[in-house]
């Protein structure tokens, strides 16, 4: 089969779960709602119970873990291939540690700025990734030929360690309160209740996305190895540094909206390849398509599973994640 | 024509790998780089192949200089085989070898008969045809090495460029890694390219029997400088081996047509017997 | 008998009957509990505090005493070098206890439970610290405190109370409310409001838009320590945030009130005056 037709067959089935997904997912929660009084417009809104929770607290909710997902799950396939294994994650590189130190400063230090609508929480937790991301890209470009994935590697593990202990400096004078928001915040919350976070991360993800498209070939080529891929005729410098800036921001918006939430970036692209094999031009789409599907699903189950307690979605990540990892190692050779 | 011409090139400012080389590949020819390890053989090849350029000296191909022929175009005409190819993920064999079509086409261009076509010929060219859709990580190491020249192949097949175009293929150490019954197949399949013309021949190695049998013209380096270089007849000989490697050796014809080098013992040393 | 013998006996049987005495009341107490440091001093007992844990701001006289760590940190050379006889410690800090128990000196284990907790709490250590008498008066107190309050919201209709413990600044995310369990939903129960959250079995609920917007709460009371008040315009920027939520009663009504109060969030002797403040913002007519 030619790949333009199966790009359309991958697309058309993902999407169709995808669109179903979100059909799906604002109608289900721990409330049961009437579906013709939320969309009956003779009640006034603020009047409108069933209408505010289909429109404020489920849609935009369903919205973001469909963008959260898509980003996050694109992003790992991206980094995968950038760093040459399957085992590379949306965090491996020390974006999300980033991101992390932005919000726990910004939670510890009861900081109260909102920019563009948005709270101090997640822009800070935006400004971090981006902190991260400029000291890992300094430090790989600091050697003179190129962006060594090797170094990558090196300065992304290293700043993560680093990161890491200056979040455990900060938390030692974090009150008790702020400890526990703290490790909340760490399991992800999907719970935006309003469409500002969403679209003030749009055109970040956007630009992240069309970058991935690009990189659809040059990422295979890079299966081959640096060097085989610049003897073919790819500039091996510019799609490593296309590759980890667009992965990394897409990362660095998605940890800002949603939190850390892990294994997406992992279990989808992996599962993506075992159904459509490994040529990126198939599996980018389809994975940010299965990402969103994801992700969605998750939280579905997040918030009903033990209702009237919602869970936040990281944990119900983590639930599949584990099992799937170990799923992995066994049925490799 | 594919020249270095008197070539300097040090990967920093402390190690100096090649001093003043000078390398010239005829389009019809089957050059051998041999040399002692950490002579400058993978250097010159990269050197010669566009992905790294001299400090000092120009590479040029038909004249122009390297450096300044845009990636693509390079690419075209100038094609690597290394040593040994990991893959990251589990592609096929048709995909590995459609890889080399990268530079053809546009950035979301896919593609097409065209390409399709010219990669069904290098893989027939190979003998690889037949595992078009078997997982390349299944291969052998011999039929994993023919995947990969067919890569190379399709890379600088004529398309969009002109018939007369000269081009070249490059190998690394192309049967190192290789068991026995593989090094033939890959010299024989060497020399069946060279004698269909299908492109000029590089040969980085430290197999002085293979370069010896397989190439016609040879390039001895020894710490980034050439030794000798010239027709193999005139330059493989035990004068010019001692001096690269410090070895003494025989040079004999075997019945096959193959030549076979024997060392016989280190310069200096004292006979045992 | 030799002189000398009788002497040795004589002090061997001393030693014997004082050992057998039940201890001396402590003298020196160290607490890393807050609220126990309140109630120590309510008891008139505040003269024998030599150390308070590092979060400690009430009465002002602690202060000035050596501050010896909290809950995850506790400085066990610091408590020792006091050398006190009784530390009041959380029921969690099994360690901190063994290591306590071991150089020889008492503990008094704290224990987060409800309103009635803290009465309980009073009475314990009244015993402990021989002042039975002071603590039964200010158990005393504090119930007909409570009992007092009770009567003067009854018959009155409950309203249902949204009881947020903290959030995001500027944002509705990270919403910690009271569940049915614990000191403040008792509190809300004798100020006479009814808590949405009341089937929830924690203290604590991360509340999500979804669960506020169907649980209609008439109040929104966000309380939090004193050290943390809003100016008025911090405040007013708070409260617009919860106008996302539209159709909830209490911002319909603009009933949002907040509650910066250390007499609520501390359950110790200052507990009835806290919830005086408590039930005057659900019920202000009758707390005039």
């Amino acid at each position: 089969m030619t790949l333009q037709r199966r790009f359309v067959r991958t697309v058309a089935g993902f999407g169709a779960l995808t669109i179903a997904t979100l059909l799906l997912a604002p109608l289900v929660g721990p409330t049961s709602i009437s579906l013709r009084r939320a969309f009956d417009v003779s009640i006034p809104f603020t009047d409108n119970a069933d209408a505010q929770i289909f429109f404020i607290a489920r849609l935009p909710r369903t919205l973001a873990g469909a963008c959260v997902g898509a980003l996050f799950a694109s992003a790992g396939v991206v980094f995968q291939g950038l760093l040459r294994n399957p085992l590379a994650t949306p965090f491996t590189l020390g974006v999300s540690t980033g991101a992390a130190l932005g919000a726990i400063v910004a939670i510890t230090f009861n900081w109260s700025i909102a920019v563009a609508g948005i709270s101090a929480v997640p822009v800070s937790a935006f400004v971090g990734s981006l902190v991260a991301v400029a000291i890992v890209y300094a430090l790989a470009q600091a050697r003179h030929r190129g962006l060594s994935t090797t170094v990558l590697l090196l300065a992304g593990v290293t700043l993560n360690a680093f990161f890491s202990a200056v979040i455990l400096f900060v938390q030692y004078f974090a009150s008790f309160a702020d400890t526990y928001r703290t490790l909340r915040w760490l399991m992800g919350d999907l719970d935006v209740s309003s469409y500002q976070p969403i679209l003030a991360a749009l055109p970040a993800a956007i630009a992240a996305l069309a970058v991935f498209a690009w990189l659809a070939r040059p990422l295979n080529l890079l299966a081959l190895g640096p060097d085989s891929a610049e003897s073919r005729g790819l500039d091996v410098t510019r799609a490593h540094r296309a590759a980890f800036l667009s992965a990394s921001l897409a990362t660095g918006a998605a940890v800002s909206i949603g939190g850390p939430i892990g294994f997406v970036g992992i279990i989808i692209p992996h599962l993506v390849r075992l159904m459509v094999g490994p040529d990126h031009r198939l599996v980018l789409p389809a994975a940010a398509l299965f990402g969103a599907a994801f992700l969605v699903g998750c939280d579905l189950v997040a918030r009903t599973i033990l209702a009237p307690l919602e869970l936040p979605v990281g944990i119900i990540t983590a639930i599949i994640g584990g099992p799937f990892f170990l799923w992995l190692l066994i049925r490799k050779r | 024509m594919l020249t270095a011409a008197d070539v300097w090139f040090g990967y920093d400012e402390r190690r100096t790998v090649l001093k003043g080389v000078s390398v010239s590949v005829a389009s019809d020819a089957i050059v051998g780089i041999l040399g002692p390890n950490g002579s400058g053989k993978t250097t010159l090849l990269r050197l010669l192949a566009g992905t790294r350029q001299p400090q000092r000296g120009p590479v040029t191909l038909d004249g122009r200089s390297l450096a300044q022929t845009p990636r693509a175009a390079l690419a075209m005409r100038l094609a690597v085989v290394p040593q040994d190819t990991q893959l990251a993920f589990d592609y096929t064999v048709a995909e590995v070898a459609m890889m080399g079509r990268y530079a053809h086409l546009g950035a979301f261009e896919i593609e097409g008969p065209r390409d399709v076509a010219v990669v069904d010929e290098a893989l027939a060219a190979t003998g690889t045809l037949p595992l078009k859709e078997r997982l390349y990580s299944t291969l052998s190491g011999g039929e994993k090495q023919r995947v990969v020249i067919a890569s190379a192949l399709a890379q600088i097949a004529e398309f969009r460029g002109s018939q007369a175009d000269s081009r070249y293929l490059l190998l690394d150490e192309p049967t190192a890694s290789l068991d026995l019954s593989y090094q033939i197949e890959i010299a024989t399949l060497l020399t069946r390219l060279h004698r269909e013309r299908r492109a000029g021949i590089v040969i980085s190695t430290h197999d002085i029997s293979l370069a010896g049998t397989l190439c016609d013209t040879l390039v001895l380096l020894r710490d980034g400088a050439i030794v000798a270089s010239g027709p193999t007849d005139e330059v493989l000989t035990p004068e010019n081996l001692a001096r690269v490697y410090d070895v003494e050796a025989e040079i004999t014809r075997h019945p096959s047509g193959q030549r076979v080098v024997v060392p016989i013992r280190r310069t200096g040393d004292r006979p045992t017997a | 008998m030799a002189a000398h013998q009788k002497a040795v006996a004589a002090l061997l049987l001393t030693l014997l009957v004082l050992a057998a005495l039940p201890g001396a009341p402590p003298k020196r107490i160290i607490s890393l509990v807050p609220n126990v440091t309140e109630i120590v001093y309510a008891l008139g007992a505040g003269n024998r505090m030599v150390g308070v844990s590092s979060y400690d701001t009430y009465p002002p006289e602690v202060t000035a005493l050596p501050k010896v760590g909290a809950l995850l940190d506790p400085n066990v050379e610091r408590i020792l070098s006091l050398k006190p006889d009784l530390v009041v410690i959380y029921g969690s800090q099994q360690d901190l206890k063994a290591q306590l128990e071991k150089a020889g000196i008492g503990v008094f284990s704290y224990r987060h439970a409800g309103l009635q907790g803290i009465t309980d709490t009073i009475r314990e250590l009244g015993a402990r610290l021989d002042e039975t008498a002071a603590a039964d008066a200010l158990a005393g107190r504090i119930e007909r405190g409570l009992d007092d309050v009770r009567r003067r919201v009854q018959g009155r209709p409950r309203p249902r109370t949204l009881l947020v413990f903290g959030h995001e600044r500027l944002s509705l995310r990270g919403m910690y409310v009271s569940g049915g369990v614990g000191f403040l939903h008792d509190m809300l129960g004798v100020a006479g409001g009814e808590n949405v959250f009341a089937d929830v079995r924690t203290e604590s609920v991360q509340a999500t838009t979804e669960q506020i917007i169907a649980r209609r709460p008439d109040v929104i009371v966000e309380t939090r320590a004193s050290a943390g008040a809003f100016s008025p315009s911090e405040r007013d920027a708070e409260t617009r945030t919860w106008n996302a939520l539209g159709s909830v009663p209490a911002v319909r009504n603009g009933r949002i009130v907040f509650l910066f109060d250390d007499r609520i969030v501390v359950p110790g002797p200052r507990i009835v005056d806290g919830t005086v403040a408590l039930a005057r913002a659900l019920h202000p007519d009758a707390f005039k």
